[in-house]
């Protein structure tokens, strides 16, 4: 019993990227240095319009589960990318909805609702903490954010093979002490896959010590000129013992789905599921 | 050192360079081995979910009961209760949903010596509540629904002045859940939409009135029986019926609001009669207009309301006698909040409301309290453990100063996984000069509930 309604302050912003993060495009340019690599998967496009289904699960380290599910519709605005998600389980959160107005424009706020079903009520919701845990996965927000390329500084360590793809291995250093703030991370080294610019690894160095979060995207689909991940797997370690894992599942991934731009409105979220 | 002692050791460090050098090794991947990832069922036509609730209370301050009256000391409350949720969509454009409870409080046979008294056996021993049961049909452009719902239409999330659809929950003062608050009622509405802009059209046919303490519950300190004069409902009189319209949409980044209401004071008035206490419900009038506005990492709320037709009687007599005749008034409201967000999963909720009486005499306060009534909350929340563990504060402030009362609510949620939710908590009463606050005195209480879903 709570008296307040919930408004999970951090959740809104990060679904909506995380939503836009299924998006990524092929492309094959040649590169040389770390930072040329990272401006190459930082120009990736993205499909104007996307509905998905979502299944998050949360697995702590006794090997317990807990999945949420969640049904997602994305658009490219002019001035914005718009979201708009509903729970579907676990049954107690069914029907809470998100509408996330995400701006181009990096001065402005996001505009975040939440939708209560059981009150039928719709409400403002603030901004976040960027470094906080996204729904209590290994996530955080900064984690879906996309990075802004002249925040970090980059080095490329070398080169690799992953299964038999080759990839680059770029080294990013938070250039200053907000962003480490801001983002909770020193650096990272991520995995870049040389045939199409797609990010399918990272090695995330926490500000604390001796913390550090691993991530792979194993499968991807590729459809009509794009690549979209189909599992994201995130796993936190402390001292080097895995201490919790996330898996996202998408799926029923349409890029063509038949909505109108009234579909991103607070109106059609206090419609509900 | 014998090979056979270091190898095995050698072995092992070489392993674990190994697997610091590909920390995408095989231990990553059996991580997830057994990771379920079934596709959600988002397109299914019928959703059925429950929950087996137990819920109980322990007072720990009420005094020794007078002669005659309930001991309401200890164990005040030990509930079983079911509640199956059921969502039909035929179609695209129609869906139905019935939520309902049927609970049962065990306290009244544990503690079959603590004289009950019927009213407040009926109020909590057996319960069948129907949350919502409606019946909805949607297009694009609008949508119609029927059936019992709750309609919020206020910005504040504790000290809304903008809520006049649904009839408030105050058995408990301080005890139910931001959507336990309102008691849902039968409601036939109509949206249309007009771009930014919403049209709602609200007609209840249902008058449910604030569930309010009853006699032989712990927060009834009086010795007399209510007689609850409840209005008609419109089925029985059509010209019982309530409704108003609301505008509501997204004006200079602001969500704004505005309607008018045409119903009963939920809670109405008493009058002293020689054949006792009675309560009616009087029609009100009430216009309201309200915005929130994001700032930074806040969200900044205003509401405005004005209500027209309150009753009021003066009360004279040691044995106090209501003075004919009732006479109405109007009363204006404003009110103030802020919900900001703080950093590691906290968050800051801060409300103010006053009610103010233009018309004021001295004769008002036997039914509608002073001149001016302030009320402001105070609200800290922290999740923890990756959101599991909830962690609440909350004071709820009677007046301006220090003397006229609080209410204190310490809460700790604790989701142990999917199916199995807990909760913990203490509520306190100070109830100083505030009369909001008199019959609570000494119900201070610990709370819990155990959920299972399934």
């Amino acid at each position: 019993m709570r008296l307040f309604t919930q408004a999970h302050p951090n959740l809104i912003a990060g679904i909506a990227i995380l939503i836009a993060m299924l998006v990524l495009v092929c492309n094959t340019a040649q590169a040389e240095t770390g930072r040329e690599i990272m401006e190459q998967v930082d120009a990736q496009p993205s499909p104007e319009l996307m509905a998905a289904d979502m299944a998050m699960t949360l697995i702590d380290r006794n090997g317990n589960q807990r999945v949420r599910r969640l049904r997602s519709l994305s658009r490219t605005f002019d001035d914005s990318e718009r979201s708009l998600l509903f729970f579907l389980e676990p049954s107690d959160v069914r029907g809470t909805g998100f509408l996330v107005h995400d701006y181009d424009d990096p001065q402005r706020n996001d505009d975040q609702w939440l939708f209560l079903p059981s009150m039928n009520k719709s409400k403002r919701i603030a901004g976040s903490d960027q470094s906080s845990s996204f729904m209590g996965s290994d996530l955080s927000y900064a984690d879906m954010s996309s990075r802004n390329l002249d925040e970090w500084t980059y080095e490329l360590l070398d080169e690799e093979q992953v299964g038999e793809e080759p990839v680059w291995r770029v080294r990013a250093t938070a250039a200053s002490q907000s962003v480490v703030d801001r983002t909770g991370y020193t650096e990272s080294v991520v995995y870049v896959q040389q045939s199409n610019h797609q990010v399918i690894r990272a090695i995330h160095t926490l500000e604390h010590a001796n913390e550090r979060k691993l991530m792979n995207l194993p499968e991807w689909e590729q459809r009509d000129g794009f690549w979209l991940p189909l599992v994201m797997q995130v796993v936190s370690q402390e001292g080097g013992q895995t201490v919790h894992r996330t898996q996202l599942t998408f799926s029923n991934i349409n890029l063509n789905p038949e909505v109108s731009a009234s579909e991103f409105t607070v109106q059609r979220l206090e419609q509900g599921l | 050192m014998k090979p056979s002692v270091w190898l095995p050791v050698l072995a092992a460090l070489c392993a674990r360079v190994a697997a610091e050098d590909d920390p995408f090794g095989d231990a990553f991947d059996s991580g997830f081995s057994e990771v379920e990832t079934a596709a959600p069922a988002s397109n299914s036509e019928l959703y059925i979910a429950n929950r087996l609730i137990h819920r109980g209370q322990w007072a720990t301050a009420h005094n020794a009961p007078a002669p005659g009256a309930t001991d309401h000391r200890g164990l005040a409350s030990l509930v079983t209760a079911w509640n199956p949720r059921l969502e039909w969509r035929p179609s695209e454009r129609l869906n139905m949903l019935v939520d309902a409870e049927l609970s049962q409080d065990w306290v009244f046979e544990l503690r079959s010596d603590a004289d009950w008294k019927t009213p407040y056996r009926d109020q909590r021993e057996t319960q069948f509540a129907l949350n919502e049961a409606r019946l909805a049909h949607t297009t694009p452009g609008w949508v119609l629904t029927s059936g019992r719902q709750v309609l919020t239409w206020g910005f504040n999330d504790v000290l809304s002045i903008l809520e006049p659809v649904n009839p408030p929950q105050l058995s408990q003062p301080g005890l139910y859940d931001a959507d336990e608050a309102r008691l849902s009622r039968w409601l036939t509405e109509a949206r249309y939409y007009l771009g930014d802009w919403t049209l709602q059209g609200v007609i209840a046919h249902e008058n449910r009135t604030a569930e309010l303490p009853v006699y032989g519950s712990d927060y009834y300190p009086a010795t007399a029986e209510t007689d609850d004069q409840t209005p008609d409902q419109g089925w029985e009189d059509p010209g019982a019926h309530s409704g108003g319209i609301r505008l509501s949409g997204l004006w200079r980044n602001a969500d704004i609001a505005a309607f008018i209401w045409h119903g009963y004071n939920p809670s109405g008035h008493l009058e002293f009669r020689p054949g006792g206490i009675e309560r009616h419900y009087e029609r009100l009038t009430t216009l309201g207009a309200g915005l929130s506005l994001p700032v930074g990492p806040t969200i900044l709320k205003a509401e405005l309301a004005a209500e027209d037709g309150l009753a009021w009687a003066p009360v004279s007599g040691n044995l106090p006698q209501t003075q004919d005749p009732v006479r109405t008034t109007e009363r204006l409201g404003w009110a103030l909040g802020g919900d900001l967000t703080l950093p590691a999963n906290s968050r800051l909720v801060l409300e103010l409301s006053t009610r103010y009486l233009p018309d004021y005499q001295p004769g008002m306060a036997a039914t509608l309290d002073d001149e001016f009534n302030h009320r402001w909350a105070v609200g800290v929340e922290h999740s923890t453990a990756r959101e599991r563990l909830t962690l609440t504060t909350a004071i709820l402030g009677f007046g301006l100063t220090d003397n006229n009362g609080q209410a204190i609510r310490l809460g700790a949620d604790w989701t142990i996984n999917d199916q199995w939710r807990s909760e913990l908590g203490w509520v306190s009463y100070r109830s100083g000069d505030a009369p909001a606050l008199q019959a609570a005195e000494g119900n201070d209480r610990l709370f819990w509930q155990v959920e299972w879903l399934f």
